[in-house]
């Protein structure tokens, strides 16, 4: 790394800072969310063992290197170990006798709830003097920023509207380091560097960006191939950016603003890409299994555990990357098979194998154990003949013999775990010390986010243990005010490991299953089979609920239905729907939608007039997206099967009562509007009622066809596609028929004035 | 495992109470201890492109700036203040050993220059020959080293008419860094002997030391050298760029390391670097060498080693098991990191060294001349003293 900028001595390096020279960091050490829950109940986050190391040091030892002087760390829930720990520390501290050129200092600030807060404080301190890095504090990195460094100054130096530059890392898109959380498309100007778009993107598999970004430039890349770092090289214009707007969060809300207000302030952001090195956060359970691995298999290099990372050299490094320390007690038979790091005064038993692990200091593993995967802090002492795969166990854990802990489970501090006990995947399980923290905390401080309290739920639980035992689970992410994009994508508070990895690519589907062609369709992407496919039905239940979201917002009059027309047809391509079924879906949203109001509402709908009235009025609302959708004959007629197949079965069920009855009586009046608003063409319906009724259910979507979900109840979902009985058939065709009966007036009408047209035309 | 020779006879009594490895409390200026720091984490970040002489030199300067700068009264406080400091880096960066070599190589100037210095101060008579014991370096102390090292060097010593002992020693840690600087060149003025008409030469990677012995001899030979590109660091497509551009140009061939074999058979000499030369002559040089040394030793040609003098390590290999060993970076060179799913399903080792064992290294040459492996020993029983061993440091 940067030779040439450390070979100065320490005096000449004085003599040549000047103010603006000092390179500064500022190290959020705070997460601001409860993903590592109830780990982080009695430890910050940057404290947490990161392969028996804490994850703060492998930041500070990175900010070092890269030859930061002076580091801020700004830290807010458990800011007293933090402050304990950097004093103590040999390198940071105020004691210590090393790193000089490196100043150390700890900010805590109790009232402040997200990074933007953090860089609005450091504006209001003053803190800052010239460039500074901003990172968190469970950054893992070995990269060299110098060049970007050198970049970012140089553009400082002729352009001053240059306020960041973010730094990104290029790896594959299916990289495991890029968890579902940090997928990011950039769309950049490839001639200066200059980042003209960016989207942060968990789920959808189509970016967006303004067309403007293309006029007047010779070259745009559009890259999806490039992992956040997490890493941001500051001017000092940032954080009076933060102060200026308070709405910024976080660093990605600032970029995004940045770029919106680009016209108008003139700011601009940058972005570097680093070709080699490491660097990854350890932003979720997901992220501190690989980065721990990682570390294991010594990408991180030089922080190796035998590399006298943290306090010298304690282990040795053998084959197949194992770290054994000199100071432990192997069994005669026990088995390091692989990626093992064992702590200092370990006893393991005999047969015991140990693969992909981590296991803390002073830790008793008893004979024929098999563990996998698992990260064992400081302390834990283990039974004979205990299993533990892929779990977290917290310092002083106790798992007496025979017991089974399946994929995903958490122990908190102190848990102990009674013999013969067998743990589902993913159970969070919490001692005394942490409950005592929840129950007391409320009295301390009401609004708290790391050690949150609104956001989980306890339940006593036994497990044969000798103690208390309680277990945790965070409520699904509801009432936080994350980001819009984050609400419709995955739960970031789910605890399962693998949820963090974008699902794996769906096979191209072979064109002949294409259920309808539709002409309005430009793009090349192949369309999913339609819905009567098993597999498929999850992802149309994903698919539906953002439809719902999207047209909901458009009848709330927050969102233009033009936008609500493309994020539909995004959502598409990404859950794989066939453009048929969209038709459907589409109209089916819009006709629970006033249901779904009037409940929320508390309002009952008395009379079918009533009813009619709301759903006109929607009707109304999402005009556009319906002309949007229903420009041909045969996109109608999927509409019409969709209304059809809602008025049919909302009659009957009780879910829909009396909203169901009340549309289904209004069913005629309903055709009426459609063909009054030109959703319906007269030749459709006519199509449609002359069409036998058995062939109808075959057009149904599968899986409503049941007494089936909806955004009321999701839960209820019984049946998938398929399994459809000749009598669940056969009933069908009668309310069809029976409908059928109800709309007759007005099929008779049309047909009349069909004749009439016709009529007219030949007289004439 | 690596183990430290213990060269001679060595008598536990000597450890336990002679040894001047006490506890040390004298502390280091601000600025030493940020120039150690410094130093520290390149050290740590030193790629195997980088060749030892830097190291070895920045450690010199900065042991005798220790020398120089810290408040030491007798020669066994700076004695244990110079280990104290050793031992902190040697930790960090066991697989170094250069550094080691060099704390090694000061302490025993230390010793040398104290002997030196009081024998001087009593034959001058400005001190009483007290217990003047006899520790001229004869042959015979060498080997008998529990026998007349009973001095602790723990005397005060004044000053001498206009010198005193650090001024002394400090001449001598210059005489040191003078010949470290001009090890290169003395290596390389012994290459026409080495080096004749008409010879096909194999290397590999990029020794400094050998670039410059090959590109002495092309001043005054025509010959053609094969280098081996030392996957995957790939330091040999520097080498060879370098000698095809020298002037007069080397006639170059660059070939991939599993082609050596093939090649071997039509070269004349093997002429390698080496980054450390163990105390049984065996080698820790760049991954690949082995390789070489096999390959040479089938055709029966000779290999030949270049080393400075201060690779010259009292370590040796105590089992074949490489691991403690080797120095292992990251795998980035194997692979790159970007390459996604793969890496979590393969083990991706990247060792930076080769152990050659001695019996495959023909000759060494180094500052003073040239050695078989077989008297390494000798050397390092001139060069460090025998208290001055891993252990003890």
């Amino acid at each position: 790394m940067s030779a040439q900028a450390k070979k100065k001595t320490g005096r000449e390096g004085k003599e040549a800072f000047k103010a603006e020279d000092v390179l500064q960091a500022v190290i959020i050490a705070d997460s601001f969310n409860e993903r590592f829950k109830p780990l982080t109940l009695q430890q910050p986050r940057a404290l947490l063992p990161l392969a028996n190391c804490p994850a703060i040091a492998y930041t500070l030892e990175f900010l070092a290197d890269v030859g930061v002087h002076e580091i801020l760390i700004f830290c807010r829930v458990h800011a007293d170990k933090i402050r304990a720990y950097i004093d103590a520390h040999p390198k940071w501290g105020k004691k210590g006798r090393r790193h000089r050129s490196v100043v150390v200092q700890v900010i805590v600030s109790e009232d402040c709830y997200s990074m933007g807060d953090a860089l609005r404080e450091i504006d209001a301190k003053n803190l800052i003097r010239g460039d500074f890095i901003l990172v968190q504090g469970d950054l893992v990195a070995n990269v060299d920023l110098q060049p970007a460094l050198a970049a970012h100054r140089g553009r400082r130096s002729t352009d001053k509207n240059s306020v960041m530059t973010v730094v990104v890392r290029h790896v594959a898109p299916r990289h495991p380091a890029r968890c579902l959380e940090d997928q990011i498309i950039l769309t950049v100007d490839s001639t200066n560097q200059r980042v003209l778009h960016f989207q942060k993107d968990v789920s959808h598999k189509r970016t967006r960006f303004p067309v403007n970004v293309l006029e007047e430039r010779d070259a745009v890349e559009i890259r999806n191939d490039l992992l956040d770092c997490h890493i941001s090289i500051c001017s000092t214009l940032v954080p009076p950016l933060f102060s200026d707007n308070f709405d910024y969060l976080t660093r990605d809300d600032f970029v995004r603003g940045i770029l919106i207000n680009e016209e108008i302030l003139g700011n601009t952001i940058h972005y570097h890409v680093l070709e080699s090195g490491y660097t990854a956060r350890i932003s979720n359970l997901h992220m501190y299994d690989l980065v721990s691995r990682d570390i294991i298999s010594r990408w991180v290099f030089p922080f190796c555990p035998d590399l006298g990372f943290p306090d010298g050299s304690a282990y040795n490094y053998k084959r197949h990357h194992v770290y054994v320390p000199r100071r432990v007690v192997l069994a005669r038979g026990a088995e390091l098979e692989e990626n093992v790091l064992l702590g200092r005064d370990c006893v393991i038993g005999n047969n015991t194998k140990i693969r992909n692990s981590v296991i803390g200091d002073n830790c008793k593993i008893g004979d024929n154990c098999v563990i996998d995967g698992s990260y064992l802090w400081d302390n834990c002492e283990i039974g004979s003949k205990v299993r533990i795969e892929s779990g977290v166990l917290a310092s002083g854990c106790r798992v007496g013999d025979e017991s089974q802990l399946e994929r995903g489970c958490v122990l908190s501090y102190n848990v102990h775990i009674g013999s013969g006990q067998q743990l589902r995947g993913g159970v969070r399980l919490i001692g005394e010390e942490d409950n005592q923290i929840l129950v007391e905390k409320p009295e301390d401080q009401d609004m708290d986010t790391e050690t949150g309290l609104d956001n989980f739920e306890t339940l006593p639980e036994d497990y044969g243990s000798d103690q208390k035992l309680w277990s945790f689970q965070l409520k699904p992410d509801g009432d936080n005010d994350e980001d819009e994009s984050e609400k419709t994508g995955p739960d970031f508070n789910q605890v399962s490991w693998n949820w963090w990895i974008p699902p794996a690519l769906e096979l191209a589907y072979s064109p002949e299953e294409e259920s309808d062609s539709d002409e309005e369709e430009c793009e090349d992407f192949t369309d999913a089979p339609a819905l009567g496919v098993h597999h498929a039905v999850g992802n149309a239940w994903q698919f539906y609920l953002e439809i719902f979201d999207s047209l909901m917002g458009v009848t709330n009059e927050d969102v233009n239905p033009e936008n609500a027309v493309l994020e539909i047809n995004s959502s598409k391509h990404a859950y794989g729907i066939s453009m048929s079924d969209v038709n459907k879906l589409v109209l089916r949203a819009v006709l629970e939608i006033p249901e779904l109001r009037g409940k929320t509402s508390k309002k009952e709908f008395s009379s079918s007039n009533e009813v009619h009235n709301e759903v006109t009025n929607i009707v109304k609302k999402v005009l556009p997206v319906f002309r949007n959708y229903y420009r041909n004959a045969e996109s109608q007629l999927d509409a019409l099967f969709s209304l059809e197949d809602c008025l049919v079965n909302y009659i009957d069920m009780t879910k829909h009562q009396p909203y169901g009855a009340h549309l289904a009586d209004s069913a005629m009046k309903l055709f009426h509007f459609l063909y009054e608003q030109d959703i319906l063409g007269e030749e459709v319906i006519l199509k449609w009622y002359r069409q036998a009724s058995n062939k109808h259910v075959e057009q149904f979507l599968p899986f409503f066809l049941h007494e089936s979900s909806s955004p009321t109840s999701p839960s209820r979902r019984r049946h998938q596609s398929g399994d459809l009985t000749d009598e669940d058939v056969q009933s069908l065709i009668k309310k069809i028929d029976a409908l059928k009966k109800k709309v007759e007036k007005f099929v008779v009408w049309l047909m009349e004035a069909e004749e009439e047209d016709d009529s007219d035309q030949n007289e004439e | 495992m690596v183990m430290t020779s213990t060269s001679g006879l060595a008598s536990s009594d000597r450890a336990s109470s002679s040894s001047p490895s006490g506890p040390c409390d004298i502390p280091l200026t601000e600025e030493l201890q940020d120039n150690i720091e410094k130093f520290l984490t390149r050290l740590h970040h030193s790629s195997p492109k980088e060749g030892s002489y830097s190291t070895a030199r920045e450690a010199a300067l900065i042991l005798r700036k220790i020398v120089a700068v810290c408040k030491w009264q007798t020669a066994k406080e700076l004695i244990a203040l110079i280990k104290r400091e050793g031992r902190r880096i040697t930790k960090t960066n066991p697989a170094d050993s250069v550094f080691g070599n060099i704390v090694r190589r000061i302490l025993k100037i230390i010793r040398e220059e104290y002997v030196n210095y009081s024998t001087a101060l009593t034959a001058d008579g400005a001190v009483p020959s007290a217990e003047e014991p006899d520790v001229k370096e004869s042959l015979h102390n060498m080997f008998v080293s529990g026998v007349g090292r009973s001095d602790d060097y723990n005397r005060r010593l004044p000053k001498l008419k206009d010198t005193t002992f650090k001024g002394t020693l400090l001449e001598a840690i210059g005489e040191f860094l003078s010949e470290l600087e001009t090890s290169g060149d003395n290596i390389a003025v012994q290459a026409l002997e080495h080096i004749h008409s008409n010879e096909i030469i194999l290397t590999i990677g990029k020794s400094r030391t050998v670039e410059a012995f090959l590109k002495h001899a092309a001043k005054k030979r025509k010959f053609h050298v094969i280098v081996a590109e030392a996957a995957p660091f790939f330091q040999g497509h520097i080498m060879a760029k370098s000698l095809a551009e020298n002037t007069p140009p080397i006639p170059t061939t660059l070939i991939t390391d599993s082609a050596i074999f093939a090649m071997m058979s039509r070269v004349n000499k093997v002429i390698i670097g080496t980054h450390t030369v163990m105390a049984n002559g065996g080698l820790k040089a760049v991954n690949g060498s082995h390789t070489i040394a096999l390959a040479a030793k089938h055709y029966s040609v000779p290999l030949i080693v270049c080393a400075a003098m201060f690779k010259l390590s009292p370590q040796y290999l105590g089992t074949s098991d490489q691991d403690a060993f080797n120095k292992f970076v990251t795998p980035e060179d194997v692979m790159n990191y970007a390459e996604g799913e793969v890496l979590s399903k393969v083990h991706l080792v990247n060792p930076v060294f080769d152990y050659v064992p001695p019996q495959l290294v023909t000759l060494f040459i180094s500052n003073i001349g040239g050695n078989a492996p077989s008297y390494v020993y000798r050397l390092l029983t001139e060069l460090y003293h025998p208290d001055d061993d891993d252990d003890n440091l």
